[in-house]
């Protein structure tokens, strides 16, 4: 009984937590919605806006999750799973890999420079180029993550049944493991859809300009203060959480067309040519894409390194006229300041927002309920600029007195979300025989949880922390606004170094995040070889 | 658990250790952190004002001061503030001084403000007056940044006329651009143009509802009619921003940028962070001219401090260091000491002033409804 009112009232407490930010965003979002009479649809290029941002999300989500199927199936067709080649492009923060990105592809940029009668670059800013970036830093991240939610799938198993009623591996794997996978991945697809509709950092440097797309535009209106921007940004808050609405119901439909063309293959094998043809062009797109993105990471990681050290380095030269370490020496000290601050906020957030997600997960089996996810992840459908915003009208600070418990919060809570949909899809097709072993041996749940289900769920437990981490590393906006610039993390000051105009002191600070990521991202990877080998021996 | 409690006690003591130092002299500086040389110069400020008069400068860096008004129009009348010294002007000053947020009465509350320059017209910032709610930091004069031989091969040196640039423009189609309004700089070089053109500079004085604005600024969009084809992407898109603009310069991409600080080329040339070739212009035969400035939050209990930070600020000292080509390289707004280099009494076009505020919104509009789509 004890027991019981235990997990209820840590369940309240959990629940409450939860729900509370959204009690303060309606005390402080504003209801002004974009009815057919609404000012926003007087906003010159607002059609041209809101097209380009539908376009954006639909190309960037439907090839990043072609890309990342391709590359997940070659690997587990061949049953030669990769591990670290797509991780520089997935941990390199979004600003950071667009920046030396554009900076040699672009014309006149560092490869135009080295070949300058070469075509075919990339424009510096356009919706192509948006589109490109936006893939190839959303593909390595639907296949590590992808990888992570495979495993959790008896996918071998499948396969080896397969052939044993003579369909071959390819087969097997498009038309009974994928459905299952890319079932698996629904949230996170959500994730990513909704990302790529609402990104700011990359459309303002890589997107069309006349006009923006809709988020940047509701960002610069959110930031002036006349009554007809503040308006119009009212009423593009909704707009933008529409949007997301219908990027998600594109990723439900991608997956139900998908599967329902499957099902039409389904005793109908096609002709051993056709089937040869396929596998060999599969293996050859994935090797192309993963030397690619290999490639483009490596040349990008030593861009920016390059970048932070190089003095002087004007069009047309291929190299700057002095190297110096001028840049990291003297904001040593800084550095150091951010990088623990960072540091110490990444980890609290994480451990917190890991703990609460294992936990209400737990609740969920042992009460035998679900709840909803759209529930959990409504973070994810909202504007992060709109909800700060929000909450600094409302009586947020007043209840969270410390600028550092506010920004502690507002870290977990984004983590949260983010961290449920890589956790969940796991945790629910983990068999919890063991568990219930465990508790008819006598123990306790969580000591149960501990000894039978934990080792079980490592992987996902590994995942869910580096994504809360990570999640928690990137945040500008509530750091700043919340934290009322008292604690400063590498994030913001890369942002604020990042408005002027120059990029050696941003690649400083873009390089050590990408560091920090890359560090975490191995760290999973490692616990996770190990946890392979003790298995194995 | 015992690492959640060693991470929150590593957290909270150095939440602790942070505040017990902040007490009670720490100013938190809200200020734009995109430039590497005001950045340097504020850690600079950091160390003299620690060694002199035991203040901790905060630098708190933002990417737009807009997001420290958003923080100051967010905290209720009661509330204490959590900016205790701000670096604005323009709209975001008429926000804030209209919102009733800024201490008052700072030039006799700042002994310094005593050297300030009598030549320069700093009471009014973008039209408004500024009664006292703010004390200049700095010059800003509005140039256009071009590569030196562009201009050398129309045998233009120091000013380019409207005519002028068009003819560039012609010559060189694709290089040239200007930041899309209603960015920053974008909608100063509408109102620099605007100046140019229209046929009566002084009606800009006024309020744009004392006018009729159709017929004043006809001239303005007859010019970028003409212009537009000729420029970068046949001026279907513009640069987001100044900062991005030069980038473009900087990348080779174009050929001209813009600034607001007068001895920004030599300084950030001498940093290397400006292509050698570059070199500013007056557009026309003046220069829009405004002052940048520094505030203090009504609601800031730590006034006292920041009002030190200020004077500080207008000292001989500070003024001459931040003038200094080799760090910052902005403009004394004091008059300058007679020891003072020659290099610090900075060249500046001749120059008029910003239109009346009420014109800002009203050339942002009509662009974008003339040239968004």
């Amino acid at each position: 009984m004890i027991k019981r009112i235990s997990w209820n009232i840590v369940l309240v407490a959990l629940l409450a937590l939860l729900a509370l930010p959204w009690w303060f965003v309606l005390q402080g979002l504003s209801l002004q919605l974009p009815t057919p009479g609404a000012e926003l649809w007087n906003y010159p290029g607002i059609g041209t806006a809101l097209a380009n941002s539908l376009l954006v999300g639909l190309l960037s989500t439907l090839l990043a999750a072609a890309c990342a199927s391709l590359i997940i199936a070659c690997e587990a067709v061949s049953g030669r799973p990769g591990k670290n080649d797509v991780g520089t492009i997935f941990t390199a923060p979004h600003l950071a890999f667009a920046i030396a990105f554009l900076w040699l592809f672009t014309p006149f940029g560092w490869f135009d420079r080295l070949f300058p009668f070469a075509a075919g670059l990339v424009e510096q800013q356009s919706l192509v180029t948006l589109v490109i970036i936006l893939v190839l830093k959303e593909t390595p991240f639907l296949v590590v993550l992808g990888r992570q939610q495979l495993m959790q799938l008896p996918y071998q198993q499948w396969l080896l049944q397969g052939q044993a009623l003579g369909t071959d591996r390819t087969r097997s794997w498009w038309l009974v493991v994928f459905p299952a996978w890319l079932r698996a991945m629904r949230l996170i697809l959500f994730a990513v859809a909704i990302y790529s509709v609402a990104v700011v950092d990359l459309a303002q440097i890589a997107g069309p300009l006349n006009p923006p797309l809709l988020a940047p535009l509701l960002v610069g209106w959110q930031l002036q203060f006349d009554p007809l921007s503040q308006l119009l940004a009212q009423q593009a808050t909704w707009l933008l959480i529409a949007l997301g609405g219908v990027m998600v119901s594109w990723v439900v439909i991608q997956e139900w067309g998908l599967v329902r063309l499957l099902k039409l293959r389904i005793g109908r094998p096609p002709s051993r040519a056709l089937i040869k043809a396929l596998s060999g062009f599969s293996l050859y797109f994935s090797s192309a894409t993963r030397l690619l993105f290999i490639l483009i990471s490596a040349l990008t990681l030593a861009a920016l390194l390059a970048l932070s050290l190089g003095y002087g380095w004007f069009y047309p030269d291929l190299l700057p006229l002095e190297w110096q370490l001028k840049s990291w020496l003297d904001n040593a000290d800084l550095i150091l300041q951010l990088s623990l601050n960072t540091l110490g906020l990444g980890l609290l957030t994480a451990v917190i927002a890991t703990a609460s997600i294992i936990w209400l997960r737990e609740w969920q089996r042992l009460n035998q309920r679900e709840l909803p996810d759209l529930w959990l992840l409504l973070a994810l459908f909202v504007p992060q600029l709109s909800l700060v915003i929000a909450w600094l009208g409302s009586d947020w600070s007043a209840l969270l007195r410390s600028n550092h418990l506010s920004v502690l919060v507002a870290h977990s809570w984004f983590s949260f979300a983010y961290g449920y949909l890589v956790y969940a899809p796991t945790e629910r097709n983990t068999t919890q025989s063991h568990l219930l072993t465990g508790r008819s041996l006598g123990y306790g749940y969580w000591r149960s949880w501990w000894h039978f289900k934990r080792p079980l769920m490592h992987s996902g437990i590994g995942y869910c922390f580096m994504v809360t981490f990570l999640v928690s590393v990137a945040q500008y906006v509530p750091t700043l606004l919340l934290g009322a610039g008292r604690l400063p993390t590498l994030t913001t000051e890369l942002v604020a170094v990042s408005s002027g105009g120059e990029w050696r002191l941003p690649a400083v600070y873009a390089t050590l995040l990408w560091f920090i990521a890359f560090v975490a991202l191995m760290l999973v990877q490692l616990t996770r070889s190990k946890q392979n080998l003790a298995r194995e021996s | 658990m015992l690492f959640i409690a060693l991470l929150q006690l590593v957290l909270v003591s150095r939440v602790q250790a942070q505040q017990t130092s902040a007490e009670p002299q720490t100013v938190f500086f809200y200020a734009w952190g995109g430039s590497e040389s005001v950045n340097d110069y504020l850690r600079w400020a950091q160390t003299q004002l620690k060694t002199r008069h035991g203040i901790e400068l905060q630098h708190v860096k933002v990417a737009d001061i807009a997001e420290a008004v958003t923080i100051l129009l967010a905290e209720g009348e009661q509330q204490t503030s959590n900016i205790d010294l701000l670096w604005i002007n323009g709209e975001n000053f008429k926000v804030l001084k209209d919102a009733g947020k800024l201490l008052p009465d700072l030039p006799e509350r700042v002994p310094n403000s005593a050297l300030l320059r009598d030549d320069l017209n700093w009471q009014t910032d973008f039209g408004v007056a500024v009664d006292g709610q703010e004390l200049p930091w700095g010059i800003a004069q509005f140039q256009l940044i071009f590569r030196a031989p562009l201009l050398a091969d129309h045998s233009l040196t120091n000013r380019v006329a409207v005519e002028d640039l068009l003819a560039l423009a012609k010559r060189h189609p694709g290089r040239l651009s200007y930041p899309k309004p209603p960015a920053f700089h974008g909608t100063t070089w509408l109102k620099a143009l605007a100046h140019e053109l229209v046929h009566a500079p002084e009606l800009l004085q006024q309020p744009p509802h004392k006018v009729n604005t159709a017929q004043v600024l006809q001239p303005l969009w007859d010019y970028l009619d003409q212009l537009h084809p000729y420029l970068w992407r046949q001026g279907r898109e513009f640069p987001g921003s100044a900062e991005q603009q030069r980038q473009l310069f900087n990348h080779g991409t174009l050929d001209n940028a813009v600034t607001f600080n007068p001895n920004e080329i030599p300084a950030l040339q001498q940093q290397l962070r400006l292509t050698p070739a570059a070199t500013a212009v007056s557009l026309g035969s003046s220069a829009l001219t405004n002052f940048h400035y520094l505030a203090i939050p009504r609601a800031s209990d730590n006034s006292a401090a920041a009002l030190t930070v200020i004077n500080f600020m207008l000292s001989e000292a500070a003024q001459q260091r931040k003038a200094e080509l080799n760090g910052w390289g902005d403009p004394m707004v004091i008059r300058a000491p007679t020891s003072a280099k020659p290099s610090l009494h900075a060249p500046l076009f001749p120059s008029h002033p910003e239109p009346h505020v009420e014109w800002t919104a009203v050339l942002e509009q009509e662009w974008l409804r003339r040239y968004q789509r």
